[in-house]
């Protein structure tokens, strides 16, 4: 079974007094299978806005997978996953309008012509072309990198989101991305075995 | 509901790329198929041509593009996706063929020599035949094995349907092509976002 913990999170009694609407992600026994293997096993996560959760499993693809399933991208076979409230497989738009998803860093495509990367996620997301030029701007700056797993991080958040999930990101970028985020935007990262970077945890 | 600018972005980022060689040859056999003077040749090209544009469908570039995951992070609906995706091999196709046709009739003419007189006809049902080939194969980027190899099938068959029906280049001829390719065209567009609607992109 996957292990999840949300740092910086108020505990059991306090924390289950805060309303829906603060609740980021819900993962209740969210699953996936394919051809009748499960890919990703059971696993079971709240985070609430400004909060920093981990989830580590068994393997690089479960973690990927895990972490599309988190930003929406891949649908849970079975269980329960809301981003925002908003169930993925029912309402995918919605889903995917609030969270960002950063490929691992070993997936991220060079830069190659990043102004047309740019222009082609602010169309995505109904972004004015300039001010997404500027917020990536000032996302690569913030970060103080300007390669591929940095401009990934810009991309995601060229527009405003609650939730931006990372896929098995090294500690020190982990960390990096954590101190640049506003605190309102809640941070996900999935990681493989317990002693991954994404298990290692910091209240923010 | 996907913006005009949306769909535009994806189509031109997709209409950047240099064609392929399987793409160049589905325009060389619509207009070779336009052009020729004798039936059996125009249907050799027929046949060549919409296995071309079946193939550079499928092929590994159409495939990337088709399953990019930074569209299925986008906040779009399988259909919309499937829209924008689908404009530029078909503006790619048309505009290609039409302007190998154009080349084709000037330098015909500047040779004092006539294109035959249903070469236009034959090129539009062509033209019409491999863009339902293409639509249709597209359903099958997203899957694999089995799946992939019967779209690839129906593909060929809904091509040559639509160049069978409009091969005479008849103005009912023509007709029939052009309502059985709008026809299979619209339910195989409709067929590749409910494909990419239940996509779980993995890779």
């Amino acid at each position: 079974m996957p292990q999840s913990r949300a740092a910086g999170a108020p505990q059991s009694a306090a924390r289950e007094r805060r309303t829906l609407s603060e609740r980021v992600l819900h993962a209740a026994g969210a699953t996936f299978a394919r051809d009748g293997v499960t890919l990703v096993p059971p696993f079971w996560l709240d985070v609430c806005a400004g909060e920093r959760a981990s989830l580590a499993l068994r393997d690089a693809r479960a973690a990927k997978v895990a972490a599309r399933m988190v930003a929406g991208i891949v649908k849970t076979t079975c269980g329960t996953l809301l981003v925002c409230d908003f169930d993925p497989r029912i309402q995918p738009v919605q889903a995917k309008r609030l969270a960002g998803f950063v490929p691992a860093q070993r997936d991220c495509a060079p830069c190659g012509d990043a102004g047309a990367a740019i222009d082609l996620q602010a169309a995505l997301f109904e972004v004015p072309r300039k001010p997404a030029r500027q917020r990536v701007d000032a996302v690569l700056a913030a970060l103080g990198t300007r390669d591929a797993a940095g401009f990934a991080v810009a991309l995601a958040l060229v527009r405003p989101i609650k939730l931006l999930v990372l896929d098995r990101p090294s500690p020190e970028f982990e960390a990096r991305v954590a101190q640049m985020l506003d605190a309102g935007t809640a941070l996900v990262c999935t990681g493989v075995g317990v002693d991954a970077p994404a298990a290692i945890l910091a209240a923010r | 509901m996907i913006g005009g600018r949306a769909t535009w972005t994806i189509a031109s980022s997709a209409l950047r790329r240099a064609p392929r060689a399987a793409e160049g040859i589905a325009v060389l056999c619509a207009t070779g198929g336009a052009a020729a003077a004798s039936p059996t040749a125009a249907a050799c090209f027929a046949v060549v041509g919409i296995a071309a544009a079946t193939v550079a469908s499928i092929g590994a570039q159409r495939t990337a593009d088709v399953t990019d995951l930074r569209l299925f992070a986008a906040p779009l609906y399988g259909r919309e996706l499937a829209r924008a995706i689908v404009l530029a091999p078909c503006v790619r196709l048309a505009v290609a063929a039409l302007v190998a046709l154009c080349t084709v009739a000037v330098s015909a003419a500047v040779l004092h020599r006539s294109l035959p007189n249903d070469a236009w006809g034959r090129l539009a049902a062509l033209l019409a035949a491999e863009i339902v080939a293409t639509l249709v194969a597209m359903s099958g980027c997203a899957r694999r094995g089995r799946e992939r190899s019967l779209y690839v099938g129906l593909a060929l068959v809904a091509g040559a349907a639509v160049a069978w029906l409009g091969f005479t280049a008849t103005p009912t001829a023509l007709l029939a092509a052009a309502v059985a390719g709008g026809t299979l065209g619209f339910v195989a567009v409709r067929a590749l976002g409910e494909t990419l609607a239940r996509y779980d992109p993995l890779e």
